[in-house]
């Protein structure tokens, strides 16, 4: 029985981590440009062509693994990109709140949720601080399901 | 053949999911009109006068699907949330620009107008507005129309600066342009497009 329901939490988790992969990729595919704004925004010591690339592949590497996850095929690979993902994201965001950055994270599209662009809980939510914190438990979840994985378990 | 362990066949579908990311990614950026573009080199900022004119489009198109995120620092955010001021769109400030009404400012960081911004433009971006407010308001009369612009639709910055530029500044005319660079670009790409274009020369 005890088996049964962390089989079923270990899905729900895998959900919840698919769409919120989707999620994330969604606002980024459908403005490129501004996600490349928000990673300069970071202002990371990186070479102009990399931030360029990050903009143009990451969103699409959270929507592939989003989908493999929810359609549970093929998902320790997905599984190991959410975690590196959520992990960098992690750190770059953490970085960003630890130099005291004001910048919105440029994570999601809050308009799915009706939120204005001026609303003070639309800021909240892209704050670095709000978004080092969910990073990190996001991808604290993804390192729970891989090692669940590892040890045989579905 | 020997069955490759889990360990080979997770990094083998890693490497296959990084690799159709890639593809479709750059794929994407092509196409989109919204896309990562190449920023100009070298970057340059530039007064909008009549020296630099901007060809008119028929028509501007409303943005859909973008998102944001700029760089807003708290000390450098105007007060007064009242009395918001005028909302104009691309297609309206290309009138006031190409006619010399018009300065178009840009209120997003540095590092973002270097990505690329609209042609004419001036940078002064919000995170230093008080450091850099004043020079502007000494070379730009203040009975000059200021249209500012930031990201897209997404953000307020443009709206908060042209709300400071005309209540501390003494701007008599100052606009904000809700649409933003994200407006700029679909509207642009549009005209651009061959069939548009035939029909913006008619």
């Amino acid at each position: 029985m005890k088996t049964v329901s962390s089989s079923a939490g270990a899905t729900v988790l895998r959900w919840m981590l698919a769409l919120v992969l989707i999620w994330a990729a969604l606002g980024k595919i459908a403005n490129p440009h501004e996600f490349h704004t928000a990673i300069l925004a970071y202002r990371i010591p990186l070479p102009e062509v990399l931030s360029r690339t990050a903009a143009i592949i990451i969103p699409w590497l959270e929507l592939l693994c989003g989908l493999i996850l929810a359609a549970n095929f093929r998902r320790h690979a997905a599984l190991f990109w959410a975690f590196a993902l959520f992990a960098s994201f992690t750190i770059i965001t953490g970085q960003a709140w630890a130099r005291g950055l004001q910048i919105h994270c440029g994570c999601f599209d809050l308009r799915i949720l009706g939120l204005t662009k001026d609303s003070s809980i639309s800021t909240a939510l892209e704050s670095p601080l709000f978004a080092v914190i969910r990073a990190a438990v996001l991808a604290t979840l993804a390192f729970f399901l891989i090692r669940r994985e590892a040890r045989g378990e579905r | 053949m020997m069955p490759s362990s889990p360990t080979a066949a997770t990094l083998r579908d890693a490497a296959l999911i990084f690799l159709a990311a890639t593809v479709l990614g750059i794929a994407y950026n092509a196409v989109s009109p919204l896309g990562v573009q190449r920023p100009p080199a070298p970057p340059q900022t530039t007064t909008a006068t009549s020296a630099h004119p901007v060809p008119l489009t028929p028509r501007s198109r409303g943005i859909q699907n973008e998102t944001l995120s700029i760089t807003i620092e708290e000390s450098s955010e105007p007060t007064p949330k009242a009395n918001p001021p005028a909302s104009v769109s691309w297609a309206e400030t290309k009138a006031l620009i190409a006619s010399g009404v018009a300065t178009l400012v840009d209120a997003r960081e540095q590092l973002a107008f270097a990505a690329g911004h609209i042609p004419g433009a001036i940078s002064l971006p919000m995170n230093s507005f008080e450091a850099q407010a004043g020079a502007f308001a000494q070379s730009h009369p203040k009975d000059k129309t200021i249209v500012v612009y930031c990201a897209s639709s997404q953000c307020s910055i443009s709206r908060m600066m042209a709300q400071a530029l005309r209540d501390r500044y003494g701007y008599k005319d100052v606009r904000d342009m809700p649409g933003g660079y994200a407006e700029w670009r679909l509207t642009e790409r549009a005209a651009d497009s061959p069939d548009e274009s035939a029909g913006a020369q008619k």
